[in-house]
């Protein structure tokens, strides 16, 4: 028997909020069950994504797949791990660093699950040479709406695979998957920083880029304009022999909500300051790092999303593609910088090409990531961002995304249609949805 | 603590972690459950999180031929052997007032069943003057509240023998060390209304029994539960009496 509990589902961003029934089953016969009495139902991982990405729609319910997580089998000649689809980045990387066994994609947390990444297709600092999550996927399976648990792969009804790689949860409940992983020298991490004086300085950084750092991010200060934009502390890495301890256990809780007016302009100005200041007079500076302070470094801090307050955060994030590159860029932090709707961190990093599965957000070019206070105004020049994006040819990733439109979607992701077809063939009675998926027209309003 | 642990009740959710806690430290494992098909598929899991070897047994501890059976594979098990128990059951207070069997069934999972097999198991940690024994108590067993004092007894029995039990093996150079979770994040509370504090998670109790198994004692967790029930314990009669929880 299916134990329903209520509970309420919050994007990380905590902008919008979903009262729901929620089972959390332990078995796939459980999942399946559960998948079967519900007319409409949405997988919930560990809530990572910013937006309604995992949020359920007023009618539908959820299905928490946290305590799926068993790992399943594990080949140490070829590094093939498959685990259930609730196992969590953190537990991999414990698990198998240490064994010398890395995630060749690395997202900016690992209190992610397996599926929530699956579903989201998420990248790294190194999607230039690794590609997102989706190229080290050989196959995933998934409780579909019919109720049986297909295997899809690049051989295996290749276009349900590609719709379920970075389809928001829209194909059914991922289960299981098969992920390559990728060997590593060790569990440290070498970086290299060094300051950038302007966006100019930034952008010659990022093609300078030697052999083997793989990884490549940029902090930007996003409050600095004129002859400072782009001011920012350039990091290259690679990683490192050695074996630090694989600790992701998260240090402290971060205790309450702050109030709202704890991040303002000022506040946030004198943490990029002392940031900025902080990277030595030595310039650049080389340290060895152990693997979660340079890949997780908020992960350090659990429940860091309260330092936003109640009222919660938006994150924009963005690929401006390399040709309109040197002119929107500029453009697009001046807007920022003038709208002084103080964003605390904001990321500059780069992408390579565009992934296999339908809903790519990859393209060769510049992906901005910043955070916003959820202040009166700030949805309506989210849109202005959005828009932007949209007319310079790039596209904002779904995993972080609350603002787009249908519209916007249709004119970013050009395989739109494909992803639509797919869909349609897996569940013509749309019992997976989200409200992501309603906001964006995926699916019928219900 | 290496060596070899025995998991006792090892369906629920905070005998699952506390295996994989061992497993990642490299342990041997018997898991004993009255479900073992069940307690098969943590297996594989558990070989991979880093487990030197897992063997499942059919596991009731009311059961005497179970019991001299697990002896029996404690003692060819690689020494030293420890025990992790958490075997329980939380029923309906109401439904066990209305139904003897269900209330001796709760008694004799939450409280026999570890006694019981304590009491076969000490010749071995006698002899073998190592290892350790976890018991998982509750903060219901400080003291019997309206709302659960059946299970609370229970826990309390399982409290005064865990006490006994320490002293007696202190000799022995084995540590006991009896926790009282308080409201935990597993299945038995989810969907439930829960008070409102933050929840214990397994993975977090896994590890500081781990670290505090060598120590023995009495162990809340999360800590917070220390001082909640510190205070419940000294409230005058007259006001415990008429609160509702």
């Amino acid at each position: 028997m299916i134990l329903w509990g209520q509970t309420t589902l919050t994007g990380w961003g905590r902008t919008s909020r979903a009262a729901t029934s929620a089972a959390r089953p332990h078995t796939l016969s459980a999942v399946q069950e559960a998948v079967q009495n519900s007319p409409a139902i949405l997988a919930h991982g560990l809530g990572r994504s910013y937006g309604d990405a995992a949020l359920p729609t007023e009618a539908a319910r959820a299905i928490l797949t946290d305590q799926l997580d068993q790992l399943v089998s594990f080949d140490p000649q070829s590094g093939v791990l498959v685990a259930q689809a609730g196992v969590s980045f953190k537990t991999i990387l414990e698990t198998f660093l240490p064994r010398g066994w890395l995630i060749p994609v690395a997202p900016g947390t690992s209190f992610v699950t397996l599926g929530g990444a699956i579903a989201n297709n998420v990248h790294g600092k190194n999607h230039p040479v690794a590609g997102a999550l989706s190229r080290h996927i050989l196959w995933v399976e998934v409780l579909t709406a019919d109720g049986r648990v297909c295997r899809f792969s690049r051989t295996e009804n290749a276009p349900a695979f590609f719709a379920t790689l970075g389809g928001i949860g829209l194909t059914g409940i991922i289960v299981q998957a098969a992920l390559q992983l990728t060997p590593a020298a060790g569990s440290c991490v070498a970086v290299t920083q060094h300051r950038c004086k302007n966006l100019e300085d930034l952008l010659a950084a990022f093609t300078s880029k030697p052999e083997r750092d793989d990884y490549a991010v940029a902090w930007l200060d996003a409050l600095s304009g004129g002859a400072a934009l782009g001011r920012s502390i350039f990091e290259r890495a690679h990683i490192a022999p050695g074996n630090a301890p694989v600790r992701l256990d998260g240090g402290p809780v971060f205790p309450l909500d702050l109030p709202s007016f704890a991040l303002n302009p000022l506040s946030i100005r004198l943490f990029n300051k002392v940031r900025y200041a902080w990277v030595g007079r030595a310039n650049p500076t080389l340290s060895i790092v152990p693997h979660a302070q340079f890949f997780y470094p908020l992960d350090r801090i659990q429940h860091w999303n309260r330092m936003y307050g109640k009222r919660g955060f938006h994150q924009f994030q963005c690929v401006i593609p390399d040709a309109a590159a040197p002119q929107a860029l500029p453009k697009l932090l001046e807007m920022i910088s003038q709208s002084a709707r103080a964003s605390f961190l904001a990321v500059l990093k780069r992408l390579g090409q565009e992934d296999e599965n339908y809903l790519s957000y990859a393209m060769p070019g510049y992906v901005l990531a910043l955070d916003f206070p959820n202040s009166p105004g700030t949805p309506e020049f989210l849109s202005t961002l959005n828009k932007f994006t949209r007319d310079v040819g790039g596209r904002v990733y779904l995993a972080k995304d609350s603002t787009l439109t249908a519209d916007d979607l249709a004119a970013m992701y050009p395989r739109l249609p494909d992803f639509k077809r797919v869909l349609a063939e897996l569940d013509p009675q749309e019992k997976f949805t989200s409200r992501m998926a309603q906001r964006l027209g995926l699916r019928r309003t219900a | 603590m290496t060596g070899t642990w025995i998991i006792l009740g090892a369906g629920s959710a905070l005998a699952k972690a506390f295996a994989r806690e061992a497993a990642k430290h490299g342990a041997h494992l018997i898991l004993a459950g009255r479900n073992p098909q069940e307690l098969a598929t943590q297996e594989q899991d558990l070989r991979l999180r880093g487990a030197a070897s897992v063997t499942c047994a059919l596991f009731d501890a009311m059961n005497e031929q179970h019991r001299g059976a697990l002896v029996a594979m404690a003692a060819q098990a690689k020494a030293p052997v420890s025990l992790y128990w958490a075997i329980g059951t939380m029923p309906e207070e109401a439904a066990m007032r209305a139904d003897a069997v269900l209330c001796t069934q709760m008694v004799n999972s939450n409280f026999t069943s570890a006694m019981l097999t304590c009491n076969a198991l000490l010749p071995l940690f006698e002899q073998q003057k190592a290892g350790a024994i976890v018991l998982l108590g509750s903060v219901a067993g400080d003291r019997g509240r309206k709302k659960n004092y059946q299970y609370g007894a229970s826990k309390a029995g399982l409290a005064a023998y865990a006490q006994g039990l320490a002293a007696h093996l202190s000799a022995f150079q084995v540590p006991v060390l009896l926790v009282k979770p308080g409201v935990m994040d597993t299945p038995m509370t989810w969907g439930k209304k829960n008070p409102p504090l933050p929840l214990g998670v397994p993975e977090g109790l896994a590890k500081v029994c781990w670290q505090r198994a060598a120590r023995g004692g009495t162990l809340y967790y999360p800590w917070f539960w220390w001082p909640i029930m510190l205070a419940i314990l000294h409230l005058p009669r007259k006001i415990f009496n008429k609160l509702n929880f």
